[in-house]
């Protein structure tokens, strides 16, 4: 729903609730009682479900997960311009959107992983504002990367199940699914945020 | 001014805690960083939740009065 739209039913529930706080002798009358539930009630309500799915929609994007100054050196790691960086050639390439970056790789494809990456989100936060932040090079993840999240897109496509080197060893594609061999840490996949090495990489200017 | 019923004075209060809650959601809609996020769901929920709790009250507590 577009910002605007949310502002105006707000604007909109304002009015209603202001005529019950300057004359709530209204709801004496049949008519009162259900506008003031409504007004009292049902809008707020309406507006708080309708601004949580908006908010938690912005928070999805690559623009709010960079908006933290700690994120900042991630955030130059996409625009690397080497297709060997993993996180680069997603983000350059389309291959996630472009505009919910961070989001598309670092949720968890699992059932309730919007909620868990959502919680893991406020604990962010509070590590950023309330806590000792790291730096950003040691930043890590909760838990190892799991293969699910690559095969959510991956599973499928062509250049995944018939690419030469995932079929040059029987073995390795039946244990990438199991989560057995990961995609990026076992020497194929392993460039993804390099962070040592930013100073001296060539960035990608386009895309903006 | 607040009424002198106890049953408006608590829609009224119900109600300036609502426009409250309505006002913080508007200007984290505006803002949309993450400290609006942590303003909205925090203090934002607890004014809505405050003022509908007290409105809901207003109708039991009214309802209890009556034979």
């Amino acid at each position: 729903m577009p910002t605007f739209l949310i502002l105006l039913l707000i604007a909109l529930s304002v009015a209603l609730v202001a005529v019950f706080v300057f004359r709530p002798e209204i709801t004496a009358t049949r008519g009162g009682k259900m506008t003031a539930f409504l007004a009292l009630f049902a809008l707020p309500l309406l507006c708080f479900g309708i601004g949580t799915s908006s908010e938690l929609e912005h928070a999805k994007s690559t623009q709010f997960c960079l908006s933290c100054h700690i994120m900042e050196p991630y955030g130059r790691s996409l625009r690397v311009d080497d297709p060997q960086h993993l996180a680069a050639a997603h983000f350059q390439n389309h291959r996630v959107p472009a505009d919910e970056a961070c989001y598309t790789c670092h949720t968890n494809y699992a059932m309730f992983g919007a909620v868990k990456a959502k919680l893991g989100g406020l604990r962010h936060i509070y590590v950023y504002y309330l806590g000792t932040a790291p730096a950003p090079e040691n930043i890590k993840l909760y838990e190892p990367f799991n293969n699910r999240e690559c095969l959510h897109c991956h599973a499928g496509a062509r250049s995944f199940e018939e690419g030469a080197v995932h079929t040059a060893d029987p073995d390795l594609l039946p244990a990438l699914k199991a989560n057995k061999t990961s995609c990026i840490s076992s020497g194929c996949h392993d460039v993804v945020h390099d962070l040592a090495n930013l100073k001296g990489a060539k960035f990608w200017k386009g895309g903006d | 001014m607040l009424s002198t019923s106890p049953f408006d004075r608590k829609l009224q209060l119900s109600g300036i805690l609502l426009i409250l809650g309505l006002v913080v959601e508007a200007l984290c809609l505006l803002g949309r960083g993450p400290i609006a996020f942590i303003i909205f769901a925090g203090l934002g929920g607890l004014l809505f939740a405050g003022g509908i709790i007290i409105y809901l009250y207003s109708l039991v507590a009214t309802g209890q009065r009556q034979p």
